[in-house]
């Protein structure tokens, strides 16, 4: 450690050029814009620590500085020299390694011709069987994984293991900068410590890491500096000595966000608050994790939030009876969620992530959109009622404030916005007692969803009950009575209306327990 | 200027129907006589029967290849039955619901098994043409009923309409499907199911049932099919259908039923199958062998759907 840090001093000393830094820059896909304004720089013999919770641009960064997308404006500087990395191969051979979030292994090969996976020509080894058996046991050597056998099927692999022949890959190539996105998230503590330490020895050598994670206590405990990203722009980068998990929280919350929502609920209506809708008791996510209770009462706005990858999602489908929790039950009053039917017939509706592949029907009318859940209920042997089904396609426009040019235009014509309206208000045709949402204002613009907004509002008014997982933390925090915040696959804490702001969220997500005012 | 557009490509396929007659007219002299036009009519109608199934398999996002085996298995059946003295109203009837049942079977496969419906019907015409020949060793001795041989017969008459009862049988089929596609439940799933199966599910869909019954629905009017095709040729043979599964399928496209599912419709098959039977008329007429009319007309139905597979294109893109 010491040698590492007189390593470090003497580097600053000489003020060296930055290996890689990034100046102003920015990407959007369409509309959304993933990274708005990003510029910090990452010194040879570093650490660098990229913060920021979900949807902030670290991924997009990553992605950039991997050649795997174009920025659409500013720079990358590469070693003192701009660069624009057309391929993650151009990447790969300027000296960047990455270790990406998804554990990228074919599940039918070895440890062995995993790790050299892509060193190959098309059609010639480039390495003898043995010269690629010495250079894969000594990748694993150097993260802690000597006992792992070169031939074993990554298929029989844990999920650390294959974590592990992830990063073995990465640094059997030559390079300057290794990246590692959440790679350290699978991983036990032993493997980590490990890895960590090789990590120094690295840095020992004037090799820079740039190390993505969401865990404060690794963050403090390696990097050197840290730079937060919010809404897709480098908001500080902080040194060793002014890294704090408080300062962190405080830097990541972002306070614009919350005046984009404004007026689009009146005043915080105070709902008559009924009985409970549905209860999980004794939930797990996974057959490891803790188990936990959680109850929705007719009239009650709850929202789901966590970090992407922590259980929040498996734990909707499990109220929506589209998987089943490793341990305990999901219980209505007409019984156990056990299947997307009967949990329908419980009375629970469903909105998916994807408007485009698990939604919207783009060839049909926007009647047959709204009412496809619930044509039986028009049905007469078999034959649509149709004047009743219009008059019902009418009210369900009005409910969800779509505009359309008519109930027979199809709905591919409707802007995004009224389509996510036309989705919604096809559950809401189901006449359900709660309504389970995916993100549903993901991508949605602004005049929309505050309609959506209002719908919720309205069906929680007349007695429903709303379980929303949202990734935009402004809209729990405008929308919702309580917000249960998912940390590890298990609920981590439960915030109320009277703590509940984005720094409080996000301290839980990060499963800061104190910072969130931590209540289950 | 879409709604105008949505009209024009939907009434495109039947003016080349029209306008193929009034050509076909002018370079074949009799063409344009009564007996011809009912000639067109009758073989029509059998293609438009053969295809009402299949346009609903594929609008729902299937295909049904085991169309020319089912006619061929029920061509045979009732045709041998009734030759060894089988009465014709319980045989019809027996070989409809055999249609029913395999076409049941095709969908339940397809479905539970998550295997397509290409693969799936392809291996149940293997087995009903297998079948076919353990059953008969090739002695497909039969005959007909004269009031089957009449229904589809050139001169017919039904009741007081000068129009055989196989053309009588498809008008009544085009207005139920029509019915079935627009105002009913199965139909409007058909077309959700087709348009994104993705989401159909997550629309609680009950998508096992839907396959289930379209296909038995396919499988009937193939057996139906079978049956006329008997009359026609009053024989039991069972290659009688081969010709019906380009034939069908190229209705169905040509009409303007994209093969992906989720649009088109049956009246729009009815061009189709006008068309397809008019160049098939055409390549006669012209007095081209049996084997060159086969090499024209596919030339020629290629040619029309890659006409069309630009148009649903540009359909796709508004």
């Amino acid at each position: 450690m010491s040698v590492a840090a007189t390593n470090h001093l003497s580097a600053e000393a000489t003020a060296p050029a930055p290996i890689a830094s990034f100046r102003a820059l920015r990407r959007n896909f369409g509309e959304t814009i993933a990274l708005a304004d990003c510029s910090f720089a990452i010194e040879p013999g570093e650490i660098h620590a990229l913060v920021g919770e979900n949807g902030s641009g670290k991924s997009t960064l990553i992605k950039i500085l991997s050649g795997i997308l174009p920025q659409s404006g500013g720079e990358l500087v590469w070693n003192g020299q701009v660069a624009n990395f057309d391929n993650p191969r151009a990447a790969q051979k300027a000296g960047i390694a990455t270790v990406f979030q998804e554990t990228l292994v074919l599940d039918q090969l070895s440890v062995r011709d995993n790790v050299v996976l892509g060193l190959d020509h098309l059609f010639r080894r480039v390495l003898s069987n043995a010269e690629e058996t010495r250079l894969v046991r000594q990748a694993l050597d150097t993260i802690g994984m000597a006992t792992l056998g070169t031939e074993t099927p990554v298929a029989a692999l844990s999920l650390a293991q294959r974590q592990g022949v992830t990063i073995a890959r990465a640094l059997l190539r030559p390079w300057r900068l290794l990246v590692l996105d959440e790679s350290t998230s699978a991983l036990d503590v032993d493997a980590r410590d490990r890895l960590f330490e090789a990590l120094r020895r690295f840095r020992a050598e004037g090799r820079s890491i740039l190390f993505v994670s969401h865990r404060m206590d690794e963050i403090l405990d390696i990097a050197d500096r840290s730079t937060v990203l919010r809404s897709g722009r480098s908001v500080a980068t902080l040194t060793r000595g002014q890294t704090s998990t408080e300062t962190l929280l405080e830097l990541m919350s972002t306070h614009e966000e919350a005046e984009a929502a404004e007026g689009a609920v009146a005043a915080k209506i105070r709902r008559a608050i009924g009985a409970p809708v549905f209860e999980a008791k004794r939930v797990a996510i996974r057959a490891e994790s803790a188990a936990f209770d959680l109850t929705v009462r007719a009239g009650e706005i709850v929202g789901i939030a966590g970090l992407e990858g922590h259980g929040q999602v498996a734990f909707i489908e499990a109220i929506a009876g589209l998987r089943r929790p490793a341990r305990g039950a999901v219980e209505t009053e007409r019984g156990a969620v056990t299947s997307f039917g009967n949990a329908a017939r419980a009375g629970i509706a469903y909105l998916p992530r994807e408007r485009k592949t698990e939604g919207i029907f783009a060839p049909l009318s926007v009647l047959d959109n709204l009412t496809i859940a619930a044509l039986r209920r028009f049905s007469h042997f078999g034959l649509l009622a149709e004047a009743r089904r219009r008059a019902e396609g009418a009210r369900l426009i009005k409910q969800s404030h779509v505009v359309a040019p008519g109930l027979t235009a199809p709905v591919a014509a409707l802007s995004g916005g009224n389509q996510q309206k036309v989705f919604l208000g096809r559950q809401l045709a189901l006449r359900p007692r709660a309504l389970v949402l995916n993100d549903p204002m993901r991508g949605v613009d602004l005049g929309a969803k505050q309609d959506i907004y209002k719908i919720l509002e309205q069906f929680a008014s007349d007695g429903g009950a709303v379980l929303l997982l949202s990734t935009e933390l402004a809209e729990l925090c405008l929308l919702c009575d309580r917000v249960a915040v998912f940390h590890n696959h298990a609920l981590f804490a439960v915030i109320g209306r009277e703590s509940l702001d984005a720094q409080a969220l996000i301290a839980a997500m990060f499963g800061q327990a104190a910072a969130a005012g931590r209540q289950l | 200027m879409n709604w105008l557009r949505h009209r024009l490509d939907v009434l495109a396929p039947f003016a080349i129907a029209v306008g193929l007659f009034v050509v076909t007219a002018a370079v074949i002299p009799g063409y344009g006589n009564l007996v011809s036009i009912r000639s067109l009519l009758l073989l029509a109608s059998l293609l438009g029967i053969a295809s009402a199934g299949q346009t609903l398999t594929i609008i729902m996002g299937g295909i049904d290849l085991s169309v020319p085996a089912v006619i061929g298995l029920a061509c045979v059946a009732f045709a041998v039955a009734f030759g060894q003295g089988v009465s014709p109203f319980i045989i019809g009837p027996a070989v409809i619901v055999a249609g029913i049942v395999i076409g049941a079977i095709n969908g339940l496969i397809s479905r539970t098994l998550r295997v397509s419906s290409l693969i799936v019907t392809l291996a149940t015409s293997t087995i009903i043409y297998g079948a076919i020949w353990a059953n008969t060793k090739g002695d497909n001795r039969g005959s007909v009923p004269d009031f089957v041989t009449d229904f589809v017969s050139v001169i017919g008459w039904t009741g007081p309409i000068p129009l055989p009862g196989s053309v009588i049988l498809w008008i009544l089929l085009v207005v139920v499907f029509v019915v079935l596609e627009r105002r009913s439940v199965l139909g409007r799933w058909s077309y959700a199911s087709g348009a994104n199966p993705g989401a159909a599910e997550l629309a609680r869909i009950p998508s096992l049932l839907l396959w289930t019954v379209v296909f038995a629905i396919s499988g009937g009017l193939s057996a139906v099919a079978g049956i006329l095709l008997a009359g026609f040729s009053s024989a039991a043979d069972p290659q009688v259908g081969d010709a019906y599964l380009f034939t069908t399928l190229s209705a169905v496209v040509i009409g303007g039923t994209p093969i992906i599912g989720g649009r088109g419709g049956y009246a729009r098959t009815i061009a189709g199958c006008f068309i397809i039977t008019e160049l098939t008329m055409l390549l006669i007429g012209l007095g081209l062998d049996e084997a060159a009319q086969q090499v024209c007309l596919g030339i020629l139905i290629v040619m029309l759907v890659a006409i069309y597979g630009r148009e649903s294109h540009v359909r796709m893109q508004i």
